[in-house]
């Protein structure tokens, strides 16, 4: 597992929600989004992915890629797209919906390749507007799966929610990449 | 490449078994897998559970020619049994499994009591095997523990937080009402609910009244009934928060880099699961801490010696986290099973800090603005 070239570091934002994850990224993006064309070539073919763009400047640490998933993409493309590149993957999921707990499974499961070699972080949105599922909830269900990863109450047009669903995903991606038993 | 070889586990329980799965998958990367006593050559067995003797004689005597590696957080009374002493070292265990791979024979039959352990130097204050050792006992890594003096602790019935925790675990079900010099509080657990006259930034100087001054002063009511129309009479502004919330900034503004007396600082503790950091406030360093934290239980001790961040802010995170049910001492057999894990440089160099400290900056700039 090599740290991924500065130019190529991604972040995946990806949810049930068409506008959820670009909303993310365009409240923290330091250029506007952009729905970008990304060629992918995968083993037996090459595709055409539309994701939407936008990034963060770090000066003299290069540059971290986001990318929003519309519901319709194929995730397996993204999973090749972002494979050798990606920083962490952040799942937005609306707790209105009838069956976030699915949701988040369908997700999990999805990128699960992706999942296992970086990390996964959780934005749950309308926690406070539905008595449907509460935080321990969905940890119950990560826990389950032997994933200790951020949960937190995300409201996506904040900037700092979303900037601390980011560290704390790369913090997560880091550990995973550091820590060992001896 | 070589075939899996079956492991049995003896004595463990299910967490247990489930973390040494883990651990066969992940880190063995498949050479050892679990399997039935009766179809494994191979068997850990957990010389700490219950009634060792008794389940150490039905095994062997049930498959007298398993080759079995004794868990024990003490050396067992057995002659030729390899030995690795619990929390595990991963890697010693791995050797371990692999000698008795390598052996293939019968291990000793022996009528010595098995449960019984050899009167070592190894104990809770003594050195532990190498096996065992922390990364502050790693080849080339100073042991850096900081002095731990009485300043590290405080009592928490001098202040407001324990006074506000003592009520309200001494009425389950009921709603207190709590008033000082400078403050009108109510909370109303049953609903998660906290009422106070002032806003959550005046919090940390209603928390800091010094003992002895503000503390035993405030007058405790208990109520049947808390009427959220009218949660405290008298006041003016009345500002509503979410109890964890409250309580959580109520104690890290009190703990200031402190611990309650009785917190053991070289017991591990843990983390059930990240903190919603967005809706509580992250004492400094919290994430990084967390990150680490929630993967497995540690000592205090062991994540300052593991992260060397400041141990007041560990001591600040572990007040707040315990407060609401987060963090704890932790006393499952699965949870001291396995040494805590080390780490290792980054692969991000310095990205990760660029962006906490790119956004640090922001924050403080909105912040000014």
């Amino acid at each position: 597992m090599n740290a991924p070239a500065s130019r190529h570091r991604r972040i995946v934002f990806t949810g049930p929600d068409d506008s959820t994850a670009t909303c993310a990224i365009a409240t923290i993006s330091d250029a506007r989004v952009t729905r970008d064309s990304c060629d992918v070539a995968t083993v037996d073919t090459a595709l055409r992915l539309q994701l939407d763009h936008g990034v963060l400047h770090l000066q003299q640490a290069g540059e971290i890629h986001l990318y929003a998933t519309p519901p319709d993409t194929p995730v397996d493309t993204v999973t090749e797209f972002v494979q050798t590149s990606g920083m962490g993957l952040i799942v937005l999921l609306d707790n209105k919906r009838p069956y976030p707990l699915r949701d988040m499974h369908f997700y999990l499961h999805s990128f699960q390749a992706y999942i296992a070699e970086t990390s996964v972080a959780v934005g749950l949105c309308n926690l406070n507007t539905s008595d449907t599922y509460s935080i321990d909830d969905y940890q119950a269900e990560l826990i389950s799966l032997g994933l200790h990863v951020p949960v937190f109450e995300t409201d996506v047009t904040d900037k700092r929610d979303v900037v601390l669903l980011v560290e704390a995903l790369l913090l997560s991606t880091e550990v995973r990449k550091t820590l060992v038993h001896v | 490449m070589q075939s899996p070889v079956k492991v049995a586990l003896v004595g463990l329980r299910k967490r247990s078994i489930q973390a040494l799965v883990g651990i066969f998958k992940q880190r063995y990367q498949g050479r050892f897998v679990l399997g039935m006593p009766a179809a494994a050559p191979v068997a850990i067995f957990n010389m700490d559970c219950t009634n060792a003797g008794q389940v150490w004689r039905t095994f062997r005597r049930k498959h007298p020619d398993t080759r079995i590696v004794v868990i024990a957080r003490e050396p067992p009374l057995l002659d030729d049994v390899d030995y690795v002493p619990v929390p595990l070292s991963v890697s010693a265990l791995e050797a371990a499994l692999e000698r008795a791979v390598a052996a293939g024979k019968p291990a000793p039959r022996t009528r010595q009591s098995v449960t019984a352990t050899r009167h070592t130097k190894t104990s809770r204050t003594g050195k532990r095997p190498a096996a065992g050792r922390s990364l502050a006992t790693r080849p080339g890594v100073a042991n850096e523990r900081p002095a731990i003096n009485q300043d590290v602790y405080f009592q928490p019935g001098d202040y407001l937080f324990g006074r506000l925790r003592y009520a309200l675990s001494s009425n389950p079900g009921k709603a207190v009402r709590l008033r000082g010099s400078n403050f009108l509080i109510a909370a109303d657990a049953s609903h998660c609910k906290i009422f106070a006259n002032f806003p959550l930034s005046r919090l940390a100087s209603v928390a800091a009244s010094q003992p002895g001054s503000e503390a035993g002063n405030e007058e405790v009511t208990v109520l049947e009934h808390l009427d959220r129309k009218a949660p405290l009479p008298d006041a003016g502004d009345v500002h509503e928060h979410p109890l964890d919330r409250f309580m959580w900034e109520l104690a890290a503004a009190t703990a200031n880099g402190r611990v309650t007396e009785g917190t053991p600082l070289d017991a591990p503790v843990y983390l059930r699961r990240w903190p919603n950091f967005t809706r509580v406030a992250p004492p400094d360093d919290a994430m990084r801490i967390a990150a680490v934290w929630v993967q497995q239980p540690r000592s205090l001790l062991n994540l300052y010696e593991t992260l060397k961040v400041p141990i007041e802010n560990i001591f600040t995170l572990y007040t707040a986290a315990e407060t609401i049910g987060l963090a704890g001492l932790a006393r499952r057999e699965s949870d001291t099973l396995i040494a805590p894990s080390v780490v290792n440089p980054s692969p991000y160099g310095n990205l990760v800090n660029a962006v906490l400290s790119r956004f640090v900056r922001a924050d403080k700039a909105d912040a000014a603005a």
